[in-house]
């Protein structure tokens, strides 16, 4: 047996690399094929001009689609009922039809809208929140630009796992949220409301500062109220927010 | 013994074009067998996979392969014609994938092919040891040339044996018995360039099966990749490639009990370029592969025209987030 181990190892060594060398690419690297290197050194070709792309919306509705001429699976008034612009983040574009990220149960929705019902802009900046850590990174393209301490949610409710971006932007006129208070297309995995709303989550300031540092949240992720100042007066609609 | 799987994986793979879902043999020369595919033995041997004469155990389809009770025989009655090099050479090619249990290798075979006369069937002596060693002792259970019924000789002295008779000899079936009180459970069996697999045919899926270059390499995101088809418990590596290049991606696991093996890849460089790209698991031991294709295609943003967004406008009111 140990015999056809040792000779299965290496025939598998050997697959992967013609396994994989003779797939057909639709768009090669350029590089002569090779046989079992690390892939995460084959390539060498630029960084992407942006993290991803905003889409705004320039109707006052907007409906989404199952797939592109598919059926309607959901609609969304512009401007959102909090009176931001309904933004979306691209996931995909096919000619005249863009894959957006949902701001919608369940946490990673996507469908299809019409191109010509948004606006397009760049998004330079991402957030990486680690509820590990407790601790969110702003970069900007490929370079980290600084890392906050933040707070989120405890045990029993959670700030969920996800990718998302954010949807809104409020100055909250009543009190606990601080100075700014960013909506996400994230929604908490225990909470179905809260608040009067249906549980949506937010990156925004805090009364309790204390708690800055700590799973001490309902989900959303708290920072310093100098902190989500300064975020405000720096991030789109739209940029994406990582939780992990 | 031999590798189990013929390594020209690629050729079939480079027929498959833009699909999430991938459920063709790596090899053209592979094939996918279950126990209720698996015919019976008629007045003579038929093609194809059959219970031969004589047997009275089971034999049962599992996620590790074809589980048979003794006293049981499985052969496939369509073994090609002998190559050159004779029985050695069938042999020293051929493989016999046993996950557990005992089973031997057996070659049913007329001497005489002209007038199909001379029955026999060569086994390995070693019962309990399914390597298939030409060099090692074979029992004949009926007479070859001047070799007696029970005798035991090499394969090479077999090929010579046969030589000196009058006519060639035909190959009839290939397979395993596994006797009375005995049981196994056989992933593959490879021979004459064939290889049966018992276990169930590999597939895969990418979900996205289409993905931005952003998305591919963010962390959080990347492409959840199902694949199926592995012995269970069996050791996995990932792989990932585009035709240009390709390699481990430093990923292994463990196949679940139904064999299926699941995880998540995000491209760990800062730059890619759009194409399609293959996600495999290879198994260490049974050499099972299993693949799906993703597409990564250019971030949207790639449009000249499309301006940088600018910082978000603060509307006054009352937040209802989670807090």
């Amino acid at each position: 047996m140990n015999a056809r181990r040792r000779v299965a190892a290496a025939s598998v060594a050997l697959a992967v690399a013609i396994l994989l060398a003779a797939c057909t690419p639709a768009s090669p690297v350029g590089k002569a094929p090779t046989t079992g290197h690390d892939v995460s050194t084959a390539t060498a070709v630029p960084a992407p001009p942006s993290v991803g792309t905003a889409a705004t919306a320039v109707v006052p509705h907007i409906d989404v689609y199952s797939a592109p001429d598919g059926g309607v699976t959901a609609g969304f008034d512009n401007p959102q009922p909090t009176g931001a612009p309904l933004t979306f983040l691209v996931e995909e574009s096919r000619t005249g039809w863009l894959r957006v990220e949902l701001p919608q149960r369940p946490n990673g929705s996507t469908g299809w809208i019409s191109a010509a019902s948004v606006s397009l802009h760049r998004l330079e900046y991402s957030l990486r929140v680690s509820t590990a850590n407790n601790t969110l990174t702003l970069s900007k393209l490929d370079a980290v630009v600084k890392e906050y301490p933040v707070a989120t949610g405890t045990g029993g409710t959670p700030t969920p796992h996800g990718s998302f971006y954010l949807t809104e932007l409020l100055a909250p006129s009543n009190p606990g949220y601080g100075p700014y208070a960013f909506g996400l297309s994230a929604f908490s995995d225990v909470l179905s409301s809260f608040g009067g709303g249906p549980g949506q989550i937010g990156l925004h300031g805090t009364d309790d500062a204390a708690s800055i540092g700590n799973a001490a949240s309902h989900g959303c992720v708290r920072m310093t109220n100098d902190d989500i100042t300064a975020l405000a007066q720096l991030l789109p609609l739209g940029t994406p927010i990582t939780i992990e | 013994v031999k590798a189990i799987r013929t390594i020209t994986a690629g050729a079939a793979l480079a027929l498959v074009v833009g699909s999430a879902l991938i459920a063709v043999p790596a090899n053209a020369a592979d094939a996918y067998i279950n126990a209720s595919q698996i015919g019976v033995e008629g007045s003579s041997y038929p093609a194809g996979w059959f219970v031969g004469a004589g047997s009275t155990g089971s034999v049962a389809s599992t996620p590790s392969g074809l589980s048979i009770s003794g006293r049981e025989q499985v052969l496939n009655g369509t073994p090609g014609t002998a190559p050159s090099g004779g029985l050695v050479e069938l042999a020293t090619n051929a493989h016999l994938g046993v996950v557990s249990g005992n089973a031997d290798f057996q070659i049913p075979l007329f001497t005489n092919g002209t007038t199909h006369t001379g029955f026999t069937t060569l086994r390995p002596d070693n019962f309990n040891n399914p390597g298939l060693n030409p060099a090692a002792g074979w029992t004949t259970s009926g007479p070859v040339g001047t070799f007696a019924a029970g005798s035991s000789h090499t394969l090479a002295e077999y090929d010579a044996e046969l030589a000196t008779l009058p006519a060639a000899y035909e190959l009839l079936a290939y397979g395993v018995i596994v006797p009375t009180g005995e049981s196994a459970v056989i992933s593959s069996i490879t021979w004459n360039g064939t290889t049966t697999w018992f276990t169930p045919q590999p597939s895969g899926t990418a979900t996205p099966s289409t993905i931005t270059v952003t998305n591919f390499m963010t962390a959080g995101k990347g492409v959840a990749v199902h694949l199926t088809g592995f012995v269970p418990g069996e050791s996995v590596d990932g792989g990932i490639g585009n035709g240009g290049s390709g390699g481990p991606t430093g990923q292994s696991f463990s196949a679940d009990a139904n064999g299926n093996v699941d995880f998540t890849y995000v491209y760990p460089n800062t730059g890619l370029t759009p194409g399609q790209y293959t996600l495999s698991g290879i198994a260490s031991v049974s050499g099972v592969i299993a693949f799906a294709t993703v597409t990564v295609v250019a971030d949207p943003s790639g449009t000249p025209s499309a301006p940088v967004a600018t910082p978000a406008v603060p509307i006054k009111g009352t937040a209802s987030f989670t807090g």
